[in-house]
């Protein structure tokens, strides 16, 4: 970025060749928002993906009766809990939970979601109105409830988390493939296509999609971090990531009945990882948002 | 306006069916046992048994849907000599069961079976959510129609108290931001707002209580009013309960014990309040009619009292009402961290206890409240915008 600013050469001498991606790309990131963002989310996925492989936690054997609840200090930076377990340890390995987390419950949202809403879109009639409404009833519930009744029929643990919260973000993709179907239908590159013989699939995969890529990447951005939001919650719930396993949600729910007695630290550091983390995705889409889709306001 | 209305009225039905299509499957198309999902692994056959019975497993699936619905409904004939008198209680004996009289209604001794007399015939119903039968807990064995409607009361007071601060302290907000645009004002709330809707509510609940509760010790950490105090139910909402009785000191009590959980629960909202106000009003403020009535001469405070915040607030309402609806999901949360017994805490409950007829009717409940608001979010648009009304 600071190339592109302090040598204007280069960026004209680009401007050709580069891909309309790329060029929002460096959109994206000269805005303060989408760097900070970037930056956080960066921290959080370098620490979520190395941390096992750098600082395993066996989670089994991690008891320390003889250190319970300690505050921070220079061993413990975030203190221990009622175990004694070291909270920093914890919370370093939490991110791998929720990147997981954040990343499956957006992949199985957008490619359920984007297939349902371009089927939608470009089959219109009944197939449009059943799929449609099913989202529309879908949309009748708010998110955490959705999620929380079906990971409680489903029954408790990281995996049917996922696919619950996966499954409740499935509509609005729907919507937004769905609208971009329709209005590609009539587009003349589409027409194009269709003129020269190419088969729907081919129309769909090569033109429709990579053409309504970007506000599907807006969305998936926000949404990772709504997923490590609703997946804390479940956790708080006690329907997400079962225990001994570190799980934020889980972590300050277990912290409340220390509260009392003044440990502070214990709910201090899993809630702020929480929040940075979902800070971090909010900015870069909302950065990612403005330099690729203006029209994408709210 | 009338046809658009009917119009909107009749378009709520199917997604109303449709809910309670999903919530009914959420239970019975899930693969295994939902006897055995719902007991654990280990439970006995014999409990097994039990449950399959109470659910009404063992029926077609069809059938099973329309029971949950509708439930088992009779009209039988009652004739004169069906009238007994038991315990000293008028009564009706209706084959194997007796029905005693209560208010209006007729049930037998579980209150499995309502009735009404309806000329000489009873119309008789054995569950189904719309005669407001929401079936019974596994633990315990209440019905959980009779339990909602203690504990409703609470959330709803609960919630409207949310919006209520969402709304007082959003609005200006985007405003101020708005009209001081790129500004230090602006820029601060609108991180503020920000780092609102990334924030998990819970934690900001065990924050304002570690605080405000246990630091500062301003106010209470728990439940809706300090023991000792009472207030007569009237609506259940005990603010207006107390103001109602003329209790000052009971209504005193009843807000500081509100205020923690009702600020955790309006953080969201207020901050998403505030940040689509903020764009509405720039969006407006860039519109012609606000250009021509300042060019017409109108001071700035009325181009913006009467002209900018006035349809910059169309689409804030909208907002207002589907943020209503998702703080009752919200409200499992906060209720959970304030000992608020409303439904959210039941509810929180109920998962531990894995109670499922409660989550079922608290998911089905809430679903279609929130159904209703945005019907009625989009009606009171249509009074609001006439290009809708005039459109349909």
């Amino acid at each position: 970025m600071t190339i592109t600013e302090t040598n204007p050469n280069i960026e004209i001498s680009n401007r050709g060749t580069e891909s309309q991606f790329r060029r929002a790309l460096r959109r994206t990131l000269r805005t303060r928002s989408a760097q900070v963002g970037l930056t956080i989310v960066a921290f959080f996925l370098i620490v979520g993906i190395f941390a096992p492989i750098v600082w395993p936690y066996n989670a089994r054997a991690d008891l320390n009766l003889k250190a319970r609840l300690n505050p921070p200090s220079l061993e413990h930076p975030f203190g221990t809990d009622d175990l004694g377990r070291d909270l920093l340890h914890r919370v370093v390995y939490g991110a791998n939970v929720s990147l997981r987390v954040a990343v499956l419950v957006v992949l199985i949202s957008m490619s359920f979601g984007t297939m349902l809403g371009l089927i939608a879109g470009l089959s219109g009639g009944i197939v449009d109105s059943i799929i449609m409404r099913i989202m529309d009833i879908m949309l009748a519930f708010p998110y955490v409830l959705l999620a929380i009744a079906l990971v409680a029929a489903l029954g408790p643990g990281l995996r049917n988390a996922m696919i619950a919260i996966g499954i409740v973000y499935i509509p609005p993709y729907a919507r937004l493939a769905r609208s971009m179907a329709l209005s590609a239908r009539e587009e003349d590159y589409v027409m194009a296509a269709r003129a020269l013989g190419a088969g729907r699939r081919r129309i769909l995969f090569t033109h429709i999609l990579p053409n309504g890529l970007s506000p599907i990447i807006v969305m998936a951005t926000l949404s990772m971090g709504t997923a490590v939001l609703d997946a804390a919650a479940l956790g708080f719930l006690g329907l997400g990531q079962q225990p001994p396993y570190p799980e934020w949600g889980k972590m300050l729910v277990d912290s409340m009945q220390f509260i009392l007695s003044g440990s502070w630290w214990v709910m201090l550091f899993p809630g702020l990882a929480i929040m940075l983390t979902v800070l971090g995705f909010n900015l870069l889409g909302d950065g990612l948002r403005d330099a690729l889709d203006p029209r994408l306001l709210l | 306006m009338t046809m658009y209305i009917m119009r909107r009225l009749v378009s709520t039905i199917p997604v109303l069916i449709g809910v309670s299509l999903l919530v009914f499957s959420f239970v019975h198309l899930i693969p295994g046992d939902p006897a055995l999902a719902l007991l654990g692994e280990r439970a006995s056959e014999e409990n097994v048994a039990r449950i399959r019975e109470r659910l009404g497993l063992n029926e077609p699936l069809p059938v099973q849907y329309v029971r949950f619905v509708v439930g088992k409904v009779t009209f039988p004939k009652v004739t004169d000599d069906m009238h007994i008198t038991a315990d000293d209680k008028p009564a009706i004996q209706l084959g194997d069961k007796v029905l005693f009289k209560q208010g209006q209604k007729w049930t037998d001794q579980y209150e499995l079976v309502s009735c009404r007399m309806v000329t000489s015939r009873l119309f008789c119903h054995e569950g189904g959510v719309i005669w407001g039968d929401l079936g019974r807990s596994i633990h315990g064995n209440i019905p959980v129609a009779t339990e909602l409607k203690r504990r409703f009361p609470a959330t709803a007071e609960l919630s409207i108290m949310a919006i209520i601060i969402a709304i007082l302290i959003g609005i200006p907000i985007g405003i101020i931001s708005a009209l001081k645009r790129n500004s230090l004002i602006d820029t601060f709330t609108m991180v503020g707002a920000l780092v609102g809707v990334s924030m998990p509510i819970f934690w900001l609940a065990i924050l304002l209580m570690y605080v405000f509760g246990l630091l500062l010790g301003w106010l209470p950490t728990g439940g809706r009013v300090s023991v000792g105090v009472t207030i007569e139910p009237i609506t259940g909402m005990y603010i207006l309960d107390s103001l109602l009785a003329h209790d000052i000191p009971a209504t005193i009590d009843a807000v500081r014990h509100i205020i923690l959980p009702a600020m955790a629960l309006a953080t969201i909202p207020l901050a998403i309040i505030a940040r689509m106000m903020r764009s509405s009003m720039l969006e407006v403020l860039g519109m012609d009619y606000v250009r021509t009535a300042r060019a017409k001469g109108l001071s700035e405070r009325v181009v913006i009292s009467r002209h900018v915040v006035r349809n910059a607030l169309l689409p804030v309402i909208t907002i207002i009402g589907l943020q209503f609806g998702s703080l009752l999901g919200g409200a499992i949360l906060t209720e959970t961290v304030f000992s608020w017994p409303g439904i959210g805490k039941w509810v929180f409950d109920a998962i531990s206890g894995r109670d499922y007829p409660i989550v079922q009717s608290v998911t089905l409940l809430i679903a279609v409240i929130f159904v209703l608001i945005n019907l009625f979010v989009d009606i009171s648009y249509a009074f609001l915008n006439p290009r809708i009304r005039y459109d349909s």
